[in-house]
């Protein structure tokens, strides 16, 4: 072996990194946004009354219940989901195997609805915060065989980055607080260890998950080793992994049991505020059976007890742990960690703050690509090659780019018109289009002005979101700050703030090109050639 | 509240520990104070000192947030607090050591106020 270990991991890292870069970029931005998900659904639906977490769950499921004895009769389920925490801020109704002809609107569906008046809610369509976070693990335009492969492949190098990184970074005790501003790929290697060392724990973390999340996509082996690869394989699997539990309908009709003394069992024990869904299976038969489930989100364990119970006597038959077994274990843990749906304010913030830091490595990453093979490239005097140029000129467009599509995203939820055919569809296909036709400005502009023109069309568009919202909508920041409606006023004072964050970048990097250029003039008047140039700058 | 009193102590500890584990760098250490030397015994104790802090501080966290959100969080707060002394050396040194004093007052004042407080409402 010619080269040592660590040569050969700085080669490995580095390749690795940029070619999956940008689709790691991309998932850290959307991934990031979905830690305030329903925050933002919020925002593009603005009609919504604000959340119902206050109404007791014998009131919800009672309506949940009559709204479903009118839409879905004979149906094999029904399931009334709680708006305990910020993960949910409306009831929701929920039903699969209905019978149309006997009246039911639709064999399956899916409503939230009004926890006092039981009105389902007219606003908007909208694709909402979730469609964002959905983007960063489902992508966008492409079928779900090759989107998860994509990011499976994304995702296990953002591992070997990792791994590889910490080999490579030789100092990473001794330069744990160095970062040295102004000082071109000295810096720019400075902020990304920074921001890879200091929030390890979350980048590990995420990765190794995200993996996780997927093992069934990526490992279908694994399944076909033990269950076979019939058809019926995969649901044997689901059905043994998940343990769902297996009831027959009867066929002999049976009146309901009331859901009340029910509830009021699961509140004694788990306590108010946790009962998540109740989750009737063949309503109306003597075989239906309930089952209520505990919140998911009470801590990093992704599960929640279970009280199974008989639906027409409301007799207690089961409690089913929330955890079941060691690796049962594992893996809930490991998705609650990644989703952290059950972090309050403060950790939320937290977690989205640690998404902006993976942002931030994978963003100076791919600018550190770029500036290492511009210096080598300048050293060798023997110009820049193709590739290097084509990834300078398409970074501002693929990094600051990406902020602006997204805020576009938001623009265009308030400025398509609410009649507007396929609005959903066309709120992503305005994000996508804005980062395209960015990335054509990018690579038309030389990059050193490129960057700063595209921070400040991102500061732009996040900083006027407020004001977009001032116009059409009445919950803006005049209205929502007096009424503590934190969601709302949330969004407006975050995407305010994000404006002024890309503001500031760009601002630095006109100042920095301006002094630059200065510095340049006043080493090569006297000796011109671009040597002493290069110099000086390392 | 209480819980919140404990997250602030979590934070105070962490950038205390934060800060005192950067000056503990020499290159930090003279930036941060110039007029100040360096003494090996000092330093060790620093170093500790802060560790000690660091440690400590997932007691807090774990109090404030429960003890599966609690570990969680003390990771994110140990992320935060070390991006202080990042900043200070980078942009503002002279502060750093006032900081570092400042977070330590505040995490234990905030600690002792939290605690205090859940005794005294203990049922």
């Amino acid at each position: 072996m010619k080269e040592g270990f660590r040569q050969s991991m700085a080669w490995l890292h580095t390749w690795a990194g940029l070619i999956l870069g940008w689709v790691l970029f991309f998932m850290f931005v959307t991934g990031t946004a979905g830690y305030f998900d329903t925050e933002i659904d919020r925002w593009m639906q603005p009609e919504l009354p604000v959340a119902q977490h206050d109404t007791p769950a014998v009131d919800v499921a009672a309506m949940g219940v009559s709204l479903l004895r009118e839409e879905a009769p004979g149906a094999a389920r029904w399931v009334i989901a709680m708006p305990i925490d910020r993960n949910d801020p409306y009831p929701r109704r929920f039903w699969q195997g209905a019978d149309t002809e006997s009246g039911a609107i639709a064999a399956n569906g899916n409503e939230r609805f009004d926890a006092s008046s039981g009105e389902p809610f007219s606003a908007r369509a909208t694709g909402g915060g979730q469609h964002l976070y959905r983007m960063h693990w489902r992508l966008h335009y492409l079928p779900r065989s090759l989107s998860d492969w994509l990011i499976g492949l994304a995702t296990m190098f953002m591992l070997v980055a990792i791994t590889s990184g910490i080999i490579i970074h030789k100092k990473i005790f001794k330069d744990f607080f160095t970062f040295r501003p102004g000082k071109g790929q000295r810096s720019w290697l400075d902020a990304h260890n920074v921001l890879s060392v200091l929030a390890l724990p979350f980048h590990v973390m995420i990765t190794y998950s995200g993996l996780i999340f997927m093992a069934f996509a990526y490992m279908p082996l694994v399944i076909a080793a033990t269950y076979g690869t019939g058809p019926e394989a995969r649901q044997t699997m689901i059905q043994e992994v998940f343990s769902l539990p297996v009831v027959e309908r009867s066929g002999e009709p049976a009146s309901l049991t009331a859901l009340g003394p029910l509830i009021d069992t699961a509140e004694e024990r788990w306590g108010p505020g946790v009962l998540r869904h109740v989750d009737i299976h063949h309503p109306g038969d003597r075989n239906a059976y309930i089952i209520l489930r505990a919140s998911h989100a009470q801590g990093p364990v992704r599960s929640g007890e279970e009280l199974h119970f008989d639906g027409v006597s409301g007799e207690l038959i089961d409690t089913i742990p929330a955890i079941t077994s060691a690796p049962n274990a594992a893996w809930t843990v490991l998705l609650g960690l990644h989703e952290g749906l059950f972090a309050g304010p403060v950790l939320r913030w937290l977690y989205f703050l640690s998404g902006i830091l993976g942002t931030g490595m994978v963003g100076t990453g791919l600018v550190l690509w770029t500036v290492k093979r511009r210096q080598q490239a300048e050293r060798r005097a023997s110009g820049s090659h193709r590739g290097l140029v084509l990834v300078e000129r398409l970074n501002p467009g693929m990094v600051a780019g990406l902020l602006t599509a997204v805020a576009a995203y938001f623009w265009a939820n308030r400025l398509l018109p609410v009649e507007f055919a396929q609005r959903e569809a066309w709120e992503v296909h305005s994000m996508f289009l804005t980062w395209f036709m960015l990335l054509i400005l990018s690579v038309a502009r030389p990059p050193a002005r490129s960057w700063p023109e595209q921070f400040a069309l991102a500061a732009v568009a996040f900083a006027l979101l407020p004001v977009l919202n001032l116009f059409t909508s009445d919950r803006h920041l005049g209205r929502s700050l007096p009424a503590g409606d934190w969601p709302l006023a949330g969004f407006d004072l975050t995407v305010l703030g994000l404006g002024l964050v890309c503001a500031w970048v760009s601002y630095r990097l006109v100042v920095r090109q301006r002094s630059k250029l200065k510095h340049r003039r006043n080493v090569t008047t006297p000796t011109p050639g671009r040597a002493s140039g290069a110099e000086s700058s390392s | 509240m209480i819980e919140s009193l404990f997250i602030i102590s979590a934070f105070g500890m962490a950038i205390a520990g934060m800060v005192g584990l950067s000056l503990t760098k020499e290159r930090h250490f003279r930036l941060a104070l110039p007029l100040s030397t360096a003494n090996t015994g000092r330093q060790r104790a620093l170093f500790w000192g802060s560790w000690l802090l660091l440690l400590l501080s997932a007691l807090p966290s774990i109090l404030g947030w429960g003890s599966g959100s609690g570990l969680t969080g003390w990771f994110a707060v140990l992320t935060v607090a070390a991006l202080f002394p990042v900043v200070l050396l980078s942009y503002a040194p002279q502060w750093l050591s006032g900081l570092g004093w400042t977070g330590l007052a505040l995490g234990l004042v905030a600690l002792a106020a939290a605690t205090v407080s859940r005794l005294t409402f203990l049922p």
